[in-house]
């Protein structure tokens, strides 16, 4: 048996490990060469850890890998499904809520903008859907000439209207009408008017401002109210 | 290997590419066969260890969310399946015990090989893995420290200490012989 000398041994391994500095190594390598035992020691050593290369180094670990490449062709193996899938999922999620943030931001500036900051365009819309206070059911042409174009349109229907005497037509001038056309259609009512019309001049009587010119609507029932006795008595 | 093709590979693979899951398994076997090594300590288990786990990250590659981390995300898989592993056959062993079977030995006779595989066997798991890893990872110490997050001096000594006992064992057994 070599037993090394006792302060080599651990020198010898580190060598063997590749370890050591060189300055190191060359003073145990002088060392190993006037010592037998360590000597000895140092070439079982190297044998060894020979041996544990070659039996972890690569020759001998490809037939194995070839037996895992062959084991893994040969085998027909359903991958599970993997992050990268649910990580698209996520992603989509993600880009389906930042989405609706935005759309829902959107609605409440557009809510804020037509509540505070342009109350005459909210009019405008609501005056679309339920009539304005001028009785209106389509909304007021904001463009000047489609008004001038639609009021000599209602004013020729008026003036049919009168011609006719046909007051029903005149009554719906009344709610549908331009005011222009509304005033017109109640001057003519003023003049041919009968009690049917009553409800539908005091309804627009009612809407019209307090302040301003003189209500064209009240004149016409007071025209009216002042004509109906006299229409009675020749009955 | 450098990043980006491991990269490519793990998202080939990823997609059920073969021939991909095959270049990383030619790159990592060493790394896994001897993680599973160090803990089973005998060389066909860690192979038949090694083989199931390869096969187990192809399934489950998809699930990898960083392809640059995979090899300790199979390295991972190797030391928890060679643990499992390990669990089951000293129950086995326990089991043969009890019916006078007798347990897988290694005898001084048999061959060389045989002989360092026996050896490492005996080995304290404490120094076998960290000197199979040692030697499994190309001779860097530092990537076993790494591995096993302990220093780089606690893991010189042990591989220091791991291959005086291998010679040791490897000796007695010589001069048996």
């Amino acid at each position: 048996m070599t037993h090394p000398c006792h302060e080599y041994e651990t020198k010898i391994i580190d060598m063997t490990l590749e370890m050591l500095e060189i300055s190191e190594q060359i003073s145990v390598l002088e060392h190993i060469d006037q010592c037998v035992e360590c000597k000895a020691y140092w070439e079982r050593l190297q044998a060894v850890e020979e041996q544990v290369e070659r039996w972890t180094g690569a020759e001998c670990m490809s037939d194995k890998v070839e037996k895992v490449i062959e084991k893994l062709n040969a085998t027909d193996l359903h991958q599970e499904p993997g992050v990268q899938n649910r990580q698209i999922g996520w992603t989509m999620g993600w880009k389906q809520i930042a989405a609706i943030f935005i759309i829902a931001v959107g609605v409440m500036l557009q809510a804020v903008y037509f509540v505070h900051i342009r109350p005459g365009l909210r009019n405008t819309i609501e005056e679309g859907l339920h009539g304005n206070s001028n009785g209106t059911t389509q909304p007021v042409p904001s463009n000047q000439a489609e008004y001038a174009k639609r009021l000599e349109r209602e004013k020729q229907q008026v003036e049919q209207a009168r011609t006719g005497g046909r007051m029903g037509q005149l009554e719906i001038m009344l709610d549908t009408g331009l005011p222009e056309t509304q005033i017109l259609a109640a001057n003519i009512l003023a003049d041919i008017g009968d009690d049917s019309v009553l409800d539908t001049l005091e309804k627009r009587s009612a809407k019209w401002p307090k302040y301003g010119t003189e209500n064209p609507f009240q004149k016409a029932i007071e025209a009216i109210q002042k004509r109906l006795p006299e229409t009675n008595t020749m009955q | 290997m450098d990043k980006s093709r491991q990269r490519q590979l793990v998202m080939a693979s990823a997609r059920g590419d073969k021939t991909a899951y095959a270049e990383l398994i030619r790159e990592y076997y060493g790394a896994v066969y001897g993680q599973c090594l160090a803990i089973v300590s005998h060389s066909q288990d860690a192979e038949d260890v090694a083989q199931d786990v390869l096969l187990k990250g192809y399934i489950k590659i998809g699930q990898l969310r960083d392809p640059d981390q995979f090899g300790p995300w199979i390295r991972k898989i190797a030391q928890n399946h060679a643990k499992t592993f390990l669990g089951g056959r000293k129950q086995q062993l326990e089991f043969n015990e009890q019916i006078n079977e007798p347990a897988i030995s290694h005898s001084a006779s048999q061959d060389d090989c045989e002989q360092l595989q026996w050896a490492i066997g005996k080995l304290p798991a404490e120094l076998r893995t960290p000197l199979v890893l040692y030697y499994f990872h190309g001779k860097t110490l530092r990537a076993v420290a790494e591995q096993l997050g302990a220093s780089l001096t606690d893991i010189h000594r042990k591989v220091r200490c791991g291959l005086t006992q291998l010679y040791q064992l490897m000796k007695e057994q010589g001069d048996k012989v």
